[in-house]
């Protein structure tokens, strides 16, 4: 196991970054590619209308 | 999946088929007073959703004293304002009456309108015929003599003459003219340039053998020679054509209607009827056409032009028209971006109205309340920015507030799902 | 390679660099105007009652493909030097009439290109530099594609048309406008979908409303005018007639410049594919036409019927239209099974062969950038890359069957960048082709 997670890091890293670009960019500056992937809670994370929304769709 | 959702499914699926086999015909043109349903003498339409007076923005206030004025209901703009005060002039919507209108909408009795019959369900809809390209239009809400002379000679000599152009065509195919518009630039709401040039071109060999006098025909030549947003309020009209068919189909999230009046945006949805789902309408991010205008000077978005956006032109198709990307710096990338993202909240594409810039897929038609509310992806309409008085004074784009949908979607459940 | 010159490479390399700059400046500065319509016999220097022109380099009849073949002889009869096939054959024969290209004239005309007397041309004037520019009228018959004499018929009844007609009513209202600014008409196309070569339909639909009410008020009577503005309602690609005037006129004033390796002219005959430099002043550089790559109008027809590439029409690429802004017009890629993403690569390939950028032509597709000018004959025998065209594809016995693209071939650059490098005195501005 030991042996698997040093050849993980030795590889090149392609990353996905989902969520706040802040962390995206932080790889990009260190030579990392970084794919920003447009993400957004589903109705902005509001509960009444994730229950109605769970119902209809 | 649920009974509710499979039945949400076969709604939403039923709508886009009624819009999509929609054949809008543009087939008459004639005084609002002749064709407009419920129109009286005294009553002025304007851009839904309906508000009281004392609401109103500048340009639609402006607006409704200057029809008032030109249908010679009163002589002065107190008067005018009187009458309207005391109820004698009576005061509702486009939609309510079929029709459309774009900037403020004002529509009144003696104003040309298109009339658009959907040949599939034989229904109609009217929009009033483009009156300028001038920044001082009583579409904006700008009143004075010169603009009530120019709407004389709509009514008395251009309204006519087209009318006349348009019998000898037979009527005018406009999906036609659309699905060549969006190959040459145009969303067919902020630009229709190329559609108002092919139309052009359609119409002159049956103009010229309509019985005219030669000089009514002259000066309508040269009006549409120079009226680069002519065919607006014809796609307008269809549109809202195409539309009323997909009303009131039960289970159905399909938005049918969107508009504002430069104070509360509202949307329609299939399934709900005729109510209106309404939110504070919002600013319209642009270029403003002098350096002196800016963002103080603007009212609200305003216009039932965004029927547009609602049938998947206009801001649901930016790819196809990177000009109208110029008024907010955007780039192409930008615009194809907005309009790939557009499909997740559209129940289908329009296989006839194809996109050269997305290698020829059609457009996204039908747009789902749930997938605008899931997503967080509201519609984008591209629109002109109006003075909070009277007056164009830019254009750029807004988008629909999300409250609307939200709104819809609370109505939906509570009146489909179990308790 | 540069061993004519007394000079050393990097002072050459300087020579040709500043007299390209020349050439795209001139190019630049070009104010296309139409200004009027009028007979190739009353506007066109050394033009003849028997003169022919054709399109392309000059070109020897028994080397002449079928198309213009048909085409000249189509012209005998309609100039009525003679009255039947034969007789004009035999004409051609025994030297009785002048064929020679339309370009080495003052004008340029699409597909065969065949001009004669009595046709009617727009005239286009470069304001900036006085000098002007022809085109015909005539973009082929409706009928496309019959039997000869049929075609002959359908030929001589349309170019009578464009002689008693069209060009007396366009004459007439051209007149009374006092003028029309060809470069903004074509700027507004670009951003309308059109390329200015294949693809024409909104700067066609924007003359019609330019020319419309001059038109109705020329004093042309009642059936002319009807005639005239149903012509123009159909003809989509009319616009292109301004556009390749334009084209002339505008590269006429960057001819004959020493050094200069910019291109001035690209034209073809169904046989062979020429091209002009502009330090070689009229010399021709050929090689074999292509075939054109495309979609034809019919499933009757297929490669096997189509003509090799033809036409003047390549000035449009020569002025950096047409082909070279592709990404202008993506609806042309369903005729070569293209893609939107080819269309922006292709267009920006040929910068890479241009020298310059217009700033007049911008190009929605690739943020308003400005479209590629300037083809220097130089970079692409550097890189081998040639400019590309679109076009339409013609009818071996002539008519318009289809359209497509092809490449103007590598063989002509290299021959023209040989004479190029004999030095100065390769630079003998002979009106002759140099043989294939």
């Amino acid at each position: 196991m030991d042996t698997d997670d040093k050849r993980l890091l030795r590889q090149e890293i392609k990353t996905v970054n989902i969520g706040l670009e802040l962390f995206g960019e932080a790889l990009r500056q260190q030579g990392l590619q970084v794919v920003q992937v447009d993400w957004r809670a589903p109705a902005d994370g509001d509960p009444e209308l994730l229950d109605i929304l769970a119902q209809l769709l | 999946m649920s009974d509710l959702k499979a039945s949400i499914a076969a709604a939403n699926q039923e709508t886009v088929d009624r819009i999509l086999a929609g054949q809008p015909v543009w087939v008459d043109v004639r005084p609002a007073i002749e064709v407009v349903p419920g129109m009286t003498r005294n009553m002025v339409l304007h851009s839904s959703p309906r508000i009281e007076w004392g609401r109103m923005c500048g340009p639609h206030r402006n607006g409704i004293i200057g029809a008032v004025l030109f249908e010679g209901l009163a002589q002065t703009r107190d008067e005018a304002i009187h009458l309207i005060e005391n109820g004698d002039i009576l005061i509702d919507t486009c939609h309510n009456h079929d029709s459309v209108g774009a900037g403020a909408g004002i529509t009144s009795a003696s104003m040309p309108v298109v009339v658009v019959e959907n040949k599939t369900y034989g229904n109609r809809a009217y929009c009033d015929v483009f009156e300028s390209g001038a920044l001082q239009s009583l579409k904006w809400g700008w009143y004075d003599e010169k603009v009530g002379a120019h709407l004389h000679w709509l009514a008395e000599v251009f309204a006519p003459v087209l009318r006349a152009g348009i019998e000898c065509m037979g009527g005018l195919d406009v999906k036609s003219i659309v699905a060549k518009a969006v190959q040459m630039g145009d969303e067919c709401h902020n630009r229709s340039i190329a559609a108002s040039s092919l139309f052009f071109k359609d119409l002159m060999p049956y103009l010229l053998r309509s019985q005219v006098k030669e000089a009514d025909l002259l000066q309508a030549v040269d009006f549409l020679a120079k009226a680069d947003h002519f065919f607006l309020h014809v796609t307008m009209a269809a549109a809202k054509a195409v539309l009323e068919p997909a009303k009131d189909i039960p289970y159905s999230t399909v938005v049918t209607a969107m508009a504002r009046n430069g104070v509360d945006f509202g949307i329609q949805v299939s399934g709900l009827g005729n109510e209106w789902f309404t939110a504070p309408a919002g600013k319209v991010d642009g270029l403003y056409f002098r350096s002196e205008w800016g963002p103080g000077d603007a009212a609200l978005d305003l216009g039932d032009s965004c029927i547009t956006e609602t049938v998947g032109l206009g801001g649901l198709i930016q790819a196809t028209a990177p000009t109208v990307q110029q008024y907010v710096q955007g780039t192409l990338a930008d615009a194809i971006r907005n309009t790939v993202e557009f499909r997740e909240i559209c129940v289908s594409t329009n296989r006839e109205l194809q996109l050269p810039n997305l290698d020829f897929e059609g457009t996204p038609v039908g747009i789902d309340i749930r997938k605008v509310v899931q997503t967080g992806i509201l519609p984008i309409l591209d629109t002109g920015i109006t003075s909070k008085e009277a007056g164009l004074i830019g254009a750029g784009q807004a988008r629909a507030p999300k409250e609307c949908f939200e709104k819809a979607l609370r109505a939906f459940v509570a009146r489909y799902a179990q308790a | 390679m540069f061993l004519g010159y007394e000079m050393e490479p990097k002072e050459l390399q300087a020579a040709v660099d500043e007299a390209n700059q020349k050439a795209l400046g001139i190019l630049l500065a070009s104010q296309p105007v139409w200004t009027d319509v009028r007979q190739a016999i009353e506007v066109l220097p050394g033009m003849t009652k028997s003169t022919i022109l054709h399109a392309g380099p000059p070109i020897a009849w028994d080397r002449m493909c079928e198309a213009q073949r048909n085409g000249v002889i189509n012209g005998i009869l309609y100039e009525r030097l003679a009255d039947a096939r034969d007789e004009a054959i035999r004409m051609v024969e025994e030297d009785k009439v002048i064929l020679a290209p339309c370009h080495d004239y003052g004008t340029v005309g699409g597909m065969a290109g065949i001009t004669t007397a009595s046709m009617p041309l727009v005239q286009v004037r470069n304001e900036r530099t006085g000098n002007d520019g022809y085109s015909q009228l005539f973009q082929g018959p409706d009928v496309q594609a019959w039997r000869s004499e049929d075609y002959s018929s359908a030929a001589v009844k349309q170019w009578c048309y464009l002689e008693q007609v069209l060009g007396p009513a366009l004459q007439g209202a051209i007149r009374l406008r006092g003028g029309l600014d060809v470069k903004s008409l074509l700027a507004k196309a670009l951003q309308m979908g059109d390329e200015c070569h294949n693809r024409n339909v909104a700067g066609s639909a924007l003359l019609m409303r330019e020319m419309t009410p001059y038109l109705l008020r020329a004093g042309i009577g009642r059936q002319m005018l009807h005639d005239s503005i149903d012509y123009l309602a159909r003809a989509e690609q009319f616009c292109l007639t301004l556009g390749m005037a334009a084209a002339k006129a505008t590269v006429e004033p960057a001819k004959g410049i020493p050094y200069c390796t910019i291109v001035t002219t690209m034209a073809r005959n169904g046989t062979d594919f020429g091209i002009k430099i502009s330090a070689l002043g009229e010399a021709w550089f050929t090689a074999s036409a292509n075939p054109v790559q495309g979609l034809y109008f019919s499933s009757e027809w297929g490669p096997q019927d189509a003509a090799l590439d033809m036409g003047d029409s390549a000035i449009m690429e020569t002025v950096g239209l047409g082909g070279m802004v592709q990404a202008s017009a993506p609806a042309l890629q369903q005729f070569v099974g293209g893609s939107f993403r080819r269309a922006l690569e292709l267009t920006r390939e040929m910068r890479g062969i241009s020298v310059g950028t217009n700033r007049d032509y911008q190009l929605p597709n690739l943020d308003f950038e400005g479209a590629p000018i300037g083809i220097d004959a130089r970079r692409v025998v550097e890189s081998g890359i040639t400019p590309i065209l679109d076009t339409a594809i013609a009818h071996k016995a002539g008519g318009v069957i289809g359209a497509g693209q092809a490449r103007a071939p590598l063989a002509c650059f290299e021959r023209a960048m040989e004479a190029f490098s004999q030095g100065p005195a390769g630079a003998t501005g002979s009106r002759k082709a140099t043989p294939a």
